[in-house]
Order: C-alpha cells, then sequence, then structure tokens
C-alpha cells in the first residue's frame, strides 16, 4: 500500500505548555483510503490535524507529505497545495464576496492565470454540486452548503488529500450528509484521501480505517470492525459505542442468542430475522 | 430590521403554551427559526406582532422596557458555547455578576455562588481559582452555574452540547435532566438531537419555516416520519430501527420509551413470541 502522508515520532508542545500535545505519534495515511480520526477533547486530534499540512510542526519527529517534508520551508506551498483543510465552523472559512470568488481567492493566491482559473472554479463547483450558487453571496447559503463551497476551493487547488477537521459538527442532519455524501463521491470515484476528524461515531463507522487518539497519543488503529469491538478502550478514550452495537449487547443481555455485536442495522435486523 | 431592505420575517403566527414544570425540545434545522424564537423567550428580542407570557409577565408588541426586565429574570439561557462568556477574574465573582446586577446583597450572592457551583457538580475549592485555569468542560459547568444563579423559573439552553465529545455530552445532558427532576424546573431544550431529544423531553416542538411545525409528545411526533422528513428531520436510531423490524417481521410493535434497552426487550420479546 503507497502512503501518502507518514507522521512520524511526532511529539508537540503548544508555546508555555509543560505537557506535550502530541506524544510520539506515529502513523501512516494510505492513498486513496477514508482514514478517520476519533478522539475525546483535547486527545490531541485536531492538534495532529493541523500537523498534516504543516499549520503547526512537531517539536520532535517528522511529517512527510509525497516526498515533502512538512518542516521544509521550500516544501510547505506544495503540501498545502496537496492536502486541503476545511474546518469546524463554516462561517470562518467564507473569505470571498461570492461563491465565485471565494474560490478564486485560493487560486489567486497560487498565482494561477485567469483563463485556468475560470475553468478551474467551474469545474470544481460542479463537482460538488453547488453550480447553481455560482454567484450567490455567502449570507444566502446554508452552513452545509458553506462547507461544499469550502471543499470546492480546495479542488480547484488539485489537491490529493482533504482534511475535515469537524467539519460537520456545526451542520444540522441535513448538512452533515451533504457534506459527508459529497467528499464521499470525491474519495470512491477520483480516489482523493479523506482523513476525517470526527465525533461522529456512525461516519466513522462507515471508514476504511479508524485512529483512536488518548491523551495526546495514538491509543488503537485499525478497521473499524476491529475498533469498535472494544468497547474498553471506546469508553476511555471519552467515545460511545454506535447504536447497533449498543443494541446488539443489549439484546444479547435480553437473552437473544446473537453470534456477535452488528455494526449496522440492516445487518442487525438479518441475523435477528435467522433467529425468529 | 423593519421598514429595510433586510426585512424578512423570522416567525410567524407561533402559538405554544410550555406548562409549568414541562422539558419541551425545540428542534428544526439551520434556519427554521428557532434561535429567534427562544431569543423572544427571555426578552432580547420584541416581538413584531403578538405576546409572550411568563408566569405573570407578559411582554406585548411595543410592551415596555420595565417587562423586558422581569422576564430576563424568569428565563435563564445557557447560550452556544457559554463558557466564551466567562469573564472574571475568579470563578466566584462570575458567579456573582448576574445576581449583583439585579442588586443582590454580595453576601447573598456569595452564598448562591456557593450553592450552585455544587449542582452543577463541581468542588467549592474551584470559586477561588480564575475561570480560565479550567478545562473545557468545567468552563462550561461554570458558566452553565452562572445562570442557575439567577434563579430562574425557566431554563433554555441553546444546544448545550455542541463541540463536546460523546462521553462530555451525556454528562451535560444528565446534569440538566437531573436539575430538572430535582427542582422541578421547566426546561426548554434546542438541539438538532432527535436522540436527545426522544431520551430527554416529555414534548416535542419542531420549527420548520418560521412556523410551529410539530407539537406534542414524543410518541405522536415520531409517528410522523414523512413530516420529519419533510423539514430535514428524521426520527430517532430507536424508531428507525423498530420500523426495519416491524417491515421484516410483519409485526407492528411500538415503542413507549425511546432507549435501547426499551427497544431490545421489545424485540426480544416478539423473537420468544414467534419461538412459542
Amino acid at each position: 500500500m503507497e502512503n501518502i502522508i507518514t507522521v512520524k515520532d511526532v511529539t508537540f508542545y503548544y508555546p508555555g505548555e509543560e505537557t506535550p500535545t502530541l506524544k510520539g505519534v506515529t502513523l501512516d495515511v494510505h492513498k486513496g483510503e477514508w482514514l478517520s480520526i476519533v478522539g475525546h477533547n483535547g486527545s490531541g486530534k485536531s492538534t495532529l490535524a493541523k500537523m498534516l499540512n504543516g499549520l503547526l510542526l512537531p517539536n520532535e519527529g517528522a511529517v512527510y507529505v509525497s516526498q515533502y517534508t512538512t518542516g521544509l520551508p521550500d516544501d510547505i506551498w506544495e503540501i498545502r497545495r496537496l492536502v486541503g483543510m476545511v474546518f469546524q465552523n463554516p462561517d470562518n472559512q467564507f473569505v470571498g464576496t461570492s461563491v465565485q470568488d471565494d474560490i478564486a481567492f485560493g487560486l489567486e493566491n497560487f498565482g494561477v492565470p485567469r483563463d485556468e482559473m475560470v475553468k478551474r472554479i467551474n469545474e470544481s463547483i460542479e463537482r460538488v454540486g453547488m453550480e447553481a450558487f455560482l454567484n450567490q453571496e455567502p449570507h444566502q447559503l446554508s452552513g452545509g452548503q458553506k462547507q461544499r463551497v469550502a471543499i470546492a476551493g480546495i479542488l480547484a487547488q488539485k489537491p490529493s488529500v482533504i482534511v475535515l477537521d469537524e467539519a460537520t459538527s456545526m451542520l444540522d442532519p441535513i448538512g452533515r450528509i451533504e457534506v459527508i455524501e459529497t467528499v464521499r463521491e470525491l474519495n470512491e470515484k477520483e480516489g482523493i484521501t479523506v482523513i476525517s476528524i470526527t465525533h461522529d461515531l456512525e461516519e466513522a463507522l462507515s471508514a476504511d480505517r479508524v485512529v483512536v487518539m488518548k491523551m495526546g497519543e495514538k491509543a488503537a488503529e485499525g478497521v473499524p470492525e476491529d475498533i469498535f469491538q472494544q468497547r474498553e478502550l471506546l469508553k476511555s478514550a471519552g467515545l460511545d459505542l454506535p447504536f447497533s452495537l449498543k443494541l446488539s449487547e443489549a439484546l444479547r443481555q435480553q437473552g437473544v442468542e446473537l453470534d456477535k455485536s452488528y455494526l449496522t442495522q440492516e445487518e442487525l435486523v438479518n441475523a435477528l430475522w435467522k433467529l425468529a | 430590521m423593519e421598514g429595510t431592505p433586510f426585512e424578512r420575517r423570522a416567525l410567524h403566527d407561533i402559538n405554544l403554551d410550555i406548562a409549568d414544570g414541562t422539558f419541551l425540545a425545540l428542534i428544526g434545522h439551520t434556519g427554521s427559526g428557532k434561535s429567534t424564537l427562544i431569543q423572544h423567550l427571555n426578552g432580547l428580542l420584541k416581538p413584531s406582532a403578538g405576546s409572550i407570557k411568563m408566569g405573570s409577565t407578559e411582554l406585548k408588541a411595543g410592551g415596555k422596557k420595565q417587562d423586558l426586565k422581569s422576564l430576563r429574570k424568569k428565563a435563564g439561557i445557557v447560550f452556544q458555547y457559554p463558557e466564551h462568556q466567562l469573564f472574571e477574574e475568579t470563578v466566584e465573582k462570575d458567579i456573582m455578576f448576574g445576581p449583583r446586577n439585579f442588586g443582590v446583597s454580595e453576601e447573598t450572592a456569595r452564598l448562591t455562588a456557593a450553592k450552585v457551583i455544587e449542582m452543577v457538580g463541581l468542588p467549592e475549592s474551584v470559586l477561588q481559582k480564575s475561570p480560565f485555569d479550567l478545562s473545557g468542560g468545567q468552563m462550561r459547568r461554570v458558566a452553565i452555574a452562572g445562570v442557575l444563579a439567577m434563579n430562574p423559573e425557566v431554563l433554555i439552553l441553546d444546544e448545550p452540547t455542541a463541540g463536546l465529545d460523546p462521553a462530555g455530552r451525556v454528562e451535560i445532558m444528565e446534569l440538566f435532566y437531573s436539575l430538572h427532576e430535582r427542582n422541578n424546573l421547566t426546561t426548554i431544550l434546542v438541539t438538532h438531537s432527535m436522540e436527545d431529544a426522544s431520551r430527554y423531553a416529555d414534548e416535542i416542538a419542531v420549527m420548520h419555516k418560521g412556523e410551529l411545525y410539530l407539537h406534542g409528545k414524543p410518541t405522536d411526533i415520531f409517528s410522523e416520519r414523512e413530516a420529519l422528513q419533510k423539514a430535514g428531520l428524521d426520527v430517532p436510531e430507536t424508531v428507525q430501527f423498530l420500523q426495519k423490524w416491524n417491515e421484516k417481521s410483519g409485526l407492528n410493535l411500538a415503542l413507549s420509551k425511546f432507549t435501547v434497552d426499551e427497544l431490545a426487550k421489545q424485540v426480544s420479546q416478539s423473537l420468544k413470541k414467534r419461538g412459542n
């Protein structure tokens, strides 16, 4: 498996702090995967996200993106182009006065010529399904739509990786689905690597791999089927169990003889039907 | 902004009675008018037409300023990210600020601070600390204590768990629920989470496009899945699962409570019946 990002023995202190926010974190991100990073508040997961495109730099260790290193000033712009970030608050990342100005902003910063710029704006806005809103002002958009514009702005830079830093946590359920579906399509159809920092366990369940952060350290890493069976680990990391697992356990306590805990409602309904 | 081009009717013809001691969940997607509604409930906004009555206090369109003040004393609002509003040098001073502003003596305010800090589950020793030396979760509790210090008759919570991890979310919601239970405190919870609404509320009001769209007991509201989906919402996971099970098994089970345990009980009983 080819790695697009490698985090190697990274330790990080915020200025003036005595305890590190990240302690010796090592992590490989595979090209084209959907990786979810979960953990309690203060576990270091957002700090880790900011390491991935050099918004923060490690005190010890290193972060490699493709053939580049975040600690090298010569590499940083190429890294920022390759790794786009979508943040939590949709209102804090809208800089333009219209949707197309907003997407153009990033391209201007990278010195993309005008003809190419127009082409890329149209193309990326279509990929997030927002072409009808090209001339709209930000305040006319919903939270989910703003996040999709933020994603279009990233797409216009032709990135390899999109990092969602709790990008759906301030959205209502519809906005959340809107954004996740948009990103899922980019991941599946175009092979863009997705790293999603999230509290949404149902979202983490559908990831290719999950990393659990706890007190600044990587507590576990694996496929969701394995990670979400580890009840004590999840609890000690301040996380809840996904619904279908909780229900599987409760059913067993009621004397229903399930052979294992199921991750989705459909699987659980089918397993129960076989017992009936 | 009446009489300007920005005038837009955010709420329309809302009629809602909330009985003393109720736990009401106010649900709706972004822009549905729920935040505007709660700002009317404590007189941060005045109605353009109609009136708000809380106990013996009534605020009419074009009413007096005096009514605003007494309404504000009756209704305590916990805003989103309330910890952002802490400002004093000690926790005690911060909590005393509200009561002192309403003319309570220093001595009484101090006693109140000691009482409410216990109500939110923090040790008295926290009172002499700077609020900025506390963890995020503790800061949120201090901010909530500040609202409780006003001895409100109605507690209004505007997405009080936003930004917390799953464990923190349960902790804060259990805190509000025990305050409600122990003191018969009328509570209005503004939320996106059907799960929270189903777990804690006696009544649910659904806002959609500035109007009161549905209002009733959880059992009634959750039997209207299609109507909820039209408003960008859905029934809780327990109800979703039971629907799937009913479809598969041809049964017609219904929930009276919406917990995972209750669902497990219903499903396991239906299995036993079939087995006999």
